[in-house]
């Protein structure tokens, strides 16, 4: 039983021939003594002669999937996941389709739209108000300024914007014209018959010509001087 | 595969694995298309399916390319290939043991054509192929590595042993244990077997 069991433990290599000349002569000895060995051989050699011993053949198109399949599992496994997701078919078809639909949009949203309609206006100009200051007091050798400085206007100031009488309130309707300016040689040089009111008299507060609304003479209005003479 | 054809094999195996390794991706393609046949072959001798059978040689495959950088020169790759190809399909057998098998209809498709000689129609679609299987599939995972390795000759005893991590001796009684297995699962054919066997023409 012993010998049978060492035996036994032979037999699936003795079928495959994998066994050594030695062990294969031991093995036949062995078989030819014992009825039971002998049979369990038997059954075992009828049995993997019915398994078969052929397998399928990978055809050329099964070649071909398993290289693809193996090819692009490597590829994706190197890829990183958010260039995966970018380069996916699907994702890149989308992007395109969203650009193309966009595109068209925006064109046929500008082909709808009316021209603008082109308006002339007319813009007012804006003229500085002049307004007369009250001259300084000043010596004899300083010379009288000879243009009117613009300064800007208060409220109650009264301006002398002669292109924009209507905006004036209705006092001022008349509009107001500074006093033109008389010549350096007229302020410099002082008059022969100088009286003490001569003197006095340009020292009071300038009095701005008021000029009355039928004057439509507006670039040469005439001066309206109040009658200061003694 | 003779012991001469093993050898150049595994020549050819380590200058084109030196060559992946030195950065030359050509080399990987080359290593598939001569391993491929046998990994499909043997992972067919465990699931008894051919889309089965694909899917498990590509896993293999994706794995391999993972682990070539780490490959010793000396190494045995047809081993390697062998046992993860074994580990795989055992468990994806494990997962699917209790799932009902159904023809689809590709397969009906062949079986109306010329493929009765294909041994995978032998298998799926006669008693005895049906009954062949499932004892196969009933053998412990070790006695099923060390039969189907040896019975389909994809390797010798010696790289056997390499591949299962055990020595010659043990091989030698993982073999005889499974055929022992197998014949008193299908004792009951092997009087009829025989005519159907020489029928079909694959033996």
């Amino acid at each position: 039983m012993e010998r049978c069991k060492k035996i036994t433990e032979l037999f699936g290599a003795y079928i495959y021939g994998d066994l050594s000349p030695e062990e294969m002569h031991r093995v036949r000895m062995h078989v030819e003594e014992c009825e039971a060995c002998a049979g369990d051989l038997d059954a075992r050699s009828r049995v993997l002669d019915i398994v078969p011993r052929q397998m399928p053949v990978l055809s050329d198109e099964d070649r071909r999937r398993i290289m693809w399949t193996v090819k692009g599992a490597i590829r994706a496994k190197n890829e990183p996941a958010r260039s995966r997701f970018f380069s996916s078919v699907y994702v890149r078809g989308f992007a395109v389709t969203a650009v193309v639909v966009a595109a068209f949009a925006a064109g046929t949203l500008i082909g709808l739209r009316k021209p603008p309609k082109i308006i002339v206006k007319q813009v007012p100009v804006k003229h500085q108000p002049i307004v007369v200051k009250e001259p300084k007091e000043r010596s004899v050798e300083q010379p009288a300024p000879v243009d009117v400085v613009p300064t800007i206007p208060e409220p109650q100031a009264i301006a002398t914007d002669l292109f924009r009488r209507d905006r004036l309130p209705n006092t001022y309707r008349g509009g107001i014209e500074p006093r033109s300016p008389k010549p350096l040689d007229a302020v410099l040089t002082p008059p022969e018959n100088l009286t003490s009111e001569d003197i006095i008299a340009p020292l009071a507060p300038a009095q701005d010509v008021l000029v009355k609304p039928s004057d439509s003479s507006v670039s040469n209005p005439k001066p309206v001087v109040p009658d200061n003479s003694p | 595969m003779s012991e001469d054809e093993r050898t150049l094999v595994t020549a050819e195996d380590e200058l084109l694995i030196a060559r992946f390794q030195s950065g030359e991706a050509e080399a990987f393609d080359r290593l598939m298309a001569l391993h491929m046949n046998q990994v499909f072959g043997l992972a067919w001798s465990v699931l008894h399916g051919r889309e089965e059978a694909l899917d498990a040689a590509q896993e293999v495959f994706i794995k391999l390319h993972s682990a070539l950088p780490k490959f010793g020169s000396a190494a045995n790759l047809p081993a390697w290939l062998y046992r993860v190809c074994l580990n795989h399909c055992i468990d994806v057998r494990r997962k699917s043991r209790n799932a009902v098998m159904e023809l689809t209809e590709e397969d009906w498709d062949r079986l109306q054509g010329s493929d009765r000689d294909d041994p995978g129609w032998f298998v799926q679609n006669t008693e005895l192929g049906e009954a062949i299987r499932k004892a196969i599939d009933h053998l412990p995972a070790r006695q099923k590595s060390a039969f189907l390795l040896r019975h389909y000759d994809f390797l010798s005893l010696k790289e056997i042993a390499q591949t299962m991590g055990c020595t010659v001796g043990a091989v030698k009684a993982h073999l005889s244990r499974a055929t022992a297995h197998l014949r008193s699962e299908l004792s009951g054919y092997t009087g009829i077997a025989v005519g159907e066997v020489h029928d079909h023409g694959t033996l």
